[in-house]
């Protein structure tokens, strides 16, 4: 164990780390806080019947959080897109949103996506204007009338999105 | 081993982290991400995926980190460290059958295998890193710190090891220097480096006279 060959070099090197990542590490970290941010004020704000991207866009200003590092970790390349439900509802379950919330803001980014009307107008229009009473079941009974009107293969896809967050919620 | 002692700042961790502290944060990544990619290939997990294992414990235990509970006799630290074991049962479980190795045995606790069915002597455990683990764990927190730092992949600048342990820079490199040696003392006594090394300069010393 003695002379010039510097063996405690080579076993420190044997277990060393990148800074590669120790920098995706600490980006992890620093993600874990962002979500906490978002956690904190979607607490604050609770539901509102926005399409999903428009509500975590809204979620993330109030934060002041960045969400493109956010969609990248968790695998998500559009929020206004519902061909990846798993991961939305993964999104959606770290910030602390029901299962039932995070189906509805779907449908709703559905709805818009069809050129609907704003869910928020049916909502109150379905109220008579008076304040809301609860603007998740309001919400919940505008889209199902619109849906009805959805064609088949429209209403296929809603089911299998519910469906697909039920699952994430349920691991 | 030194995962489960206690230190006061690792253990102020939790509620800093509620206050949404963002130096929480970096001092959590910066405490555990070598200490766990270590954990994990000293039990047979490769490097790539000992740092992914890695990188999303450091981004998940903080999101957990409301759900800790102090008592009595606890720490945050051990809890950490329950966590870092389920992943790496957790890890062998789900690459079993891509594994001609056993699950080491102190995961089995932690696992659905049976523990009458796996030696951890069977395992391709990285012997210099386990080595280099088991020491690194008897230093003070300070003196590991600082050669995480420093010299396992952190390349820190001494003034900032100075600004990041509140120390001056000459205190940063004596102890720098006092850490290695004694590192180095504790290294030389364990058989699997004084061994593994001797052997290789065996064969060097073959080579050179054939």
């Amino acid at each position: 164990m003695n002379g010039n060959h510097d063996w405690m070099t080579e076993v420190m090197d044997s277990a060393k780390v990148s800074p590669d990542f120790r920098e995706r590490c600490e980006r992890a970290a620093l993600l874990a806080l962002d979500i906490a941010r978002l956690r904190d004020e979607r607490e604050r704000v609770g539901f509102v019947a926005l399409p999903f991207r428009a509500y975590l866009e809204g979620l993330g200003k109030i934060a002041g959080v960045s969400l493109a590092p956010l969609l990248t970790w968790f695998g998500i390349e559009d929020l206004s897109a519902t061909a990846t439900p798993g991961s939305l509802a993964r999104l959606a379950r770290e910030l602390g949103l029901s299962a039932r919330e995070a189906v509805v803001l779907l449908r709703v980014t559905t709805s818009e996506r069809l050129g609907g009307a704003p869910i928020l107008l049916l909502a109150a229009r379905r109220r008579g204007g008076g304040p809301p009473a609860n603007a998740l079941d309001e919400c919940d009974r505008a889209l199902r009338q619109v849906e009805s009107e959805y064609p088949p293969d429209v209403q296929a896809g809603i089911r299998h999105l519910e469906s697909e967050v039920g699952q994430e919620y349920e691991r | 081993m030194d995962t489960e002692r206690e230190t006061p700042d690792i253990e102020s961790l939790p509620e800093r982290m509620l206050a949404r502290e963002e130096s929480a944060y970096r001092e959590f990544a910066r405490t555990f991400h070598q200490q766990f990619y270590r954990f994990f290939r000293i039990r047979g997990i490769p490097d790539f995926a000992a740092e992914d294992l890695a990188a999303n414990l450091i981004g998940d235990i903080p999101r957990k980190a409301c759900k800790y509970r102090k008592y009595a006799g606890s720490s945050f630290k051990s809890w950490v460290w329950v966590i870092a074991r389920n992943a790496a049962a957790s890890w062998w479980r789900v690459n079993k059958k891509a594994n001609t190795v056993e699950m080491p045995r102190d995961l089995m606790a932690h696992s659905e295998e049976d523990p009458a069915a796996s030696e951890m002597d069977q395992v391709d455990v990285p012997e210099s890193i386990a080595a280099l683990h088991e020491a690194l764990a008897q230093l003070g927190e300070t003196d590991r710190q600082i050669l995480e730092l420093r010299d396992l992949g952190g390349a820190r600048s001494f003034a900032e090891i100075a600004k990041l342990l509140n120390i001056n820079v000459n205190a940063a490199k004596t102890r720098r220097t006092r850490a290695r040696n004694h590192l180095k003392e504790i290294l030389a006594r364990d058989p699997r480096i004084r061994d593994g090394f001797e052997n290789s300069r065996d064969e060097s010393r073959t080579k050179e006279i054939a």
